[in-house]
């Protein structure tokens, strides 16, 4: 701080606010200040006990300012308040108030918010101003450690939601991209942005996101992850219902689809409405590829998908009931395999599948390198060691393995944990009731998916309803020649995407 | 309120899988798999009435995981193919199941008695797929099943194998329970199978045994089996030796034909009302073409005209060798090629019906085979053009 000397101590001025106020307890303070002029007094009393609290006066004037200090950078402090106010006598103090940066204040709510934001609240002869000194706090932008691409852009949204938006931004320069701040979590109170291109985006479902934010009834709020929870569709589903992604080139290419998008301040993560099933499957990088080759991708995630959920199932069904569906000559190695295992089938694959998230969250827990390790540790000595001791039958390792390999080519990790977690109900009822298990939960699980919807929209979006147009950048990646039109999930009011010259 | 409906739904589920979970688990380290079966009668040497009444010898070769190729052999004589297999598990460490069948094999002297109450067992269990091969052997069925051949692997294996290899050269047709049972229902056409003996160290493959509806009736030797295959059915790949007349005093000639392919087309001509064979005339028209992989005769392969000679040359060896064989085959009241099925779509289902196909018509139909033969290609060997020579 420049000026030591006018500085003062906040546990100071507590006292005075309280003077000022003496009869008033906390519980109408909080309901009054709604209304309450904006004093310096309510304020201070406001931040009793914050020993982060900055409180200045002018020596040659009355200007008081109020502020967080860790929350404001302190060079434009200097430049901005100090130098100008120090040598300001009442009449220039009044003057220099006068300028567009200090923002009238007319309640104490909106006073002590300001302050909390990052803002230097200054009051001047009854009148109070805030002066927005916030400083980018965080670290700054790099890569995302969960959705990593070969080809394309490697910058990654961070934890501070104004570095978030200039990266978006900096990607959609158009003057219809519209932001709306809102705020979440009674004692966070948690800045959230809801973005939208005007003109593409559906009206509805913006006005329907701001209500859902806008009526979360929550203590705290720290990830956008947490967010999307509470303004779900269907809170009890199994699946992932808003899309969650850290790639600001993933939620810019929303956006332009017509699509709505949340950021939470404090939180990587960006989401977006409305979603379907079928996009936790995409990943930028199918348009960074030649058309075939993201088609062959995105077949090869569908696969994976198959893969994760049935895999392990179909091993415990066809080894407990239905040995006619396996081949002579796996048959003999499988027999013997597993001649040496005391469990039936489907403890044997509880285990195994156990162990693979036990590693796998280990390995996720831990620091890079030594995650490494534990993935040695674990494919390697478990994997060898449990055929040799006769523990589970190779066949099974095969099974686990490829499939926790195959849930992890799906790109959203969200949708990946959920799939996994699904796999032990197949695995279960595949065990009870072999083929006929496995196929009844999968029945349910499409039956769940059908009645899931999101802000109102069928998530199975373009199967049901259908839409054979959008299946053109759903299950494949057509030519961009051909991706014409917007997808008809959100809706959008202009589904044409470029007028085509001819 | 919802919170005890939800309780009820849960401990339902809960009592619904606790209580299927035990039920009919087939675990397939605790099953034994039969992979071959063979039925036979019991061997006629002066047994016991009781052995007589039980009229069936079924052998159950199951493969064992451990040590490799090693199998459990199994046999009994019961009353039919089901008690068998309850009289093995018996005797059987693991619980014997099915599923993995993969070859039926008959004895000849059972199967000219009539195969389809066996095969019916066999149709009707779900658990064995339509795919199990039907085989019938020249001599004792579980004699053969229970040799073990040195060289081959378990004799289950080596017989799937054997079949496979077989059929791919299309030395034999197809014949599993499917067109084993589609033949057998089918009015008109009746079913084959191959044949399959013991030779000294090996198996072989005997030909094609001829049924007439569910019996066996006769044979076509492996010499004749191509030709056979040319009338039975489309074929997109084959080997064919033909020995061809070569000119006077002279050796035969001998040809080679390699990657055969070759479509038959049956039409029949019905005069009605039909009374007997004479009113039927069947006419086959056969194409077939080959890669001439070995000739013996004179002929200037190279030379067009020569190839023409050549090809009307195999054209009237297919067709006369054909017709014999076809003859031999009505004699039998046998028909593997389904003459019958053009005779009665000609006619109402009622006329059909009241035909004495086998026994009345069949032996006196009239056939006339047509063959095309191309040559498609003389293979690598290609000298200098002859006619710069000359």
């Amino acid at each position: 701080m420049p000026d030591e000397s006018n500085r003062q101590n906040p546990d100071a001025a507590a006292p005075d606010a309280h003077a000022a106020s003496p009869d008033q307890d906390a519980q109408t303070t909080v309901k009054s200040t709604e209304t309450k002029p904006p004093t310096l007094e309510g304020t201070l009393k406001e931040f009793a006990g914050c020993f982060d609290l900055g409180y200045r006066t002018f020596p040659r004037n009355q200007v008081h300012a109020v502020y967080l200090e860790y929350l404001i950078d302190a060079d434009q402090l200097h430049r901005q308040l100090n130098q100008p106010f120090l040598e300001a006598d009442d009449a220039q103090a009044a003057q220099l108030l006068t300028q567009s940066i200090f923002q009238p204040i007319t309640t104490l709510n909106e006073s002590v918010d300001s302050v909390l934001y990052g803002s230097t609240m200054l009051f001047f002869q009854g009148q109070a101003y805030a002066l927005n000194l916030a400083r980018s706090i965080g670290r700054s932008i790099e890569q995302t450690e969960t959705e990593t691409v070969i080809a394309g852009p490697h910058d990654g949204f961070v934890e501070n939601l104004i570095e978030n938006i200039a990266l978006i931004r900096k990607r959609i320069r158009s003057s219809h991209l519209k932001f709306i701040s809102l705020s979440v979590g009674e004692v966070t109170k948690t800045q959230v942005v809801i973005a939208y291109i005007e003109g593409l985006a559906n009206d509805h479902f913006v006005k329907q996101l701001k209500t859902r934010i806008h009526d979360i009834e929550i203590d705290a709020l720290h990830e956008a992850n947490m967010l999307v929870q509470l303004i779900d569709d269907n809170p009890n589903s199994y699946f992932p219902q808003y899309m969650v992604t850290e790639r600001p080139d993933s939620i810019c290419s929303k956006l332009t689809s017509g699509r709505v998008v949340g950021l939470v301040d404090g939180s990587p993560s960006a989401f977006v409405a409305p979603t379907s099933f079928f996009e936790f499957f995409a990943s930028p990088d199918d348009y960074y590829q030649r058309w075939h080759l993201g088609t062959a991708l995105r077949i090869l995630r569908f696969i994976g998908f198959a893969i994760t959920i049935g895999f392990t199932a179909i091993y415990v069904s066809v080894t407990t009931y239905h040995y006619e569906m396996i081949p002579h000559t796996m048959l003999l190695n499988l027999t013997k395999s597993r001649s040496n295992v005391p469990f039936p089938p489907l403890y044997e694959a509880l285990l195994m599948e156990t162990t693979i998230e036990l590693l796998r969250e280990a390995g996720a827990r831990l620091p890079t390198k030594i995650g490494q390790t534990i993935g040695i540790v674990g494919g390697i000595v478990i994997g060898q060691a449990a055929v040799q001791a006769g523990f589970t039958s190779n066949i099974l390792i095969i099974a686990v393995a490829s499939s926790a390999i195959a849930s992890f080519v799906i790109p959203s990790y969200t949708m990946s944990a959920s799939i996994r977690l699904l796999r032990f109900g197949l695995i279960l009822l595949a065990g009870f009731w072999g083929n006929f298990g496995l196929i009844l939960g999968i029945g349910f699980i499409i039956v769940h998916l059908s009645g899931i919807t999101n802000l109102g929209s069928s998530y199975l979006t373009p199967a049901a309803p259908m839409n054979r147009t959008d299946w053109l950048d759903t299950f494949i990646r057509g030519p961009f020649s051909k991706l014409i039109f917007r997808p008809s999930q959100p809706a959008s009011p202009n589904r044409v995407k470029t007028k085509q010259r001819k | 309120m919802m919170t005890r409906r939800m309780m009820f739904i849960a401990s339902l589920v809960a009592f619904a899988l606790l209580v299927t979970g035990c039920r009919d688990q087939r675990i397939i380290e605790r099953m034994g798999f039969t992979r071959t079966v063979a039925f036979d009668l019991p061997p006629d040497d002066g047994e016991s009435q009781d052995q007589k009444d039980k009229m069936l010898r079924v052998t159950l070769s199951i493969p064992k995981a451990q040590p490799e190729n090693s199998r459990i052999v199994l046999t009994t004589t019961a009353h039919s193919s089901k008690e068998a297999r309850v009289i093995v598990s018996r005797k059987n460490n693991r619980r014997i199941v099915s599923g993995q069948l993969r070859s039926a094999l008959f004895g000849s002297r059972l199967a000219k008695e009539g195969l389809w109450k066996y095969i019916d067992t066999l149709v009707r269990d779900p658990s064995i797929g339509s795919k199990v091969n039907v085989v019938i052997v020249s001599g004792n069925a579980n004699a053969l099943l229970e040799r073990d051949f040195k060289q081959y692997p378990s004799t289950g294996e080596y017989i799937d194998d054997l079949l496979r290899n077989a059929s791919g050269l299309t030395e034999i047709p197809q014949a599993n329970l499917h067109t084993f049972a589609r033949d057998y229902f089918d009015k008109g056409v009746d079913p084959v199978a191959p044949l399959l003996k013991e030779d000294k160290q090996t198996l072989s493959v005997d030909g094609i045994a001829l049924f007439r509806s569910d019996r066996y009736v006769g044979r076509i030797p492996p010499t004749k089996s191509l030709l056979f295959s040319f009338l039975h059915d489309n074929i997109a790949t084959g080997e064919i030796v033909m020995k061809l007349p070569g000119a006077e005093g002279a050796k035969d000639e001998m040809i080679m034909l390699s990657f055969v392919a070759s479509k038959r087309k049956i039409t029949a001509k019905v005069r009605k009302p039909v009374r007997s064979g004479d009113d039927v005339a069947i006419d086959i028209r056969l194409r077939i073409s080959g890669e001439v992989l070995e000739y013996t005769g004179k002929l200037n392969l190279q030379k067009t005209e020569d190839q023409l000679v050549l090809e009307k040359q195999m054209k009237a060896y297919v067709e006369k060798e054909t017709k014999t064989l076809i003859e031999e085959i009505l004699k039998l009241k046998s028909d593997p090629f389904g003459f019958g099925k053009k005779v009665r779509n000609q006619i109402s289902y009622r006329e059909w019906d009241k035909l004495q196909w086998h026994d009345a018509i069949l032996p006196g139909v009239s056939v006339q085979v047509h063959a095309d033969v191309k040559v498609k290609d003389i293979g690598k060997l290609q000298e200098a053009d002859p006619v710069d020579e000359e």
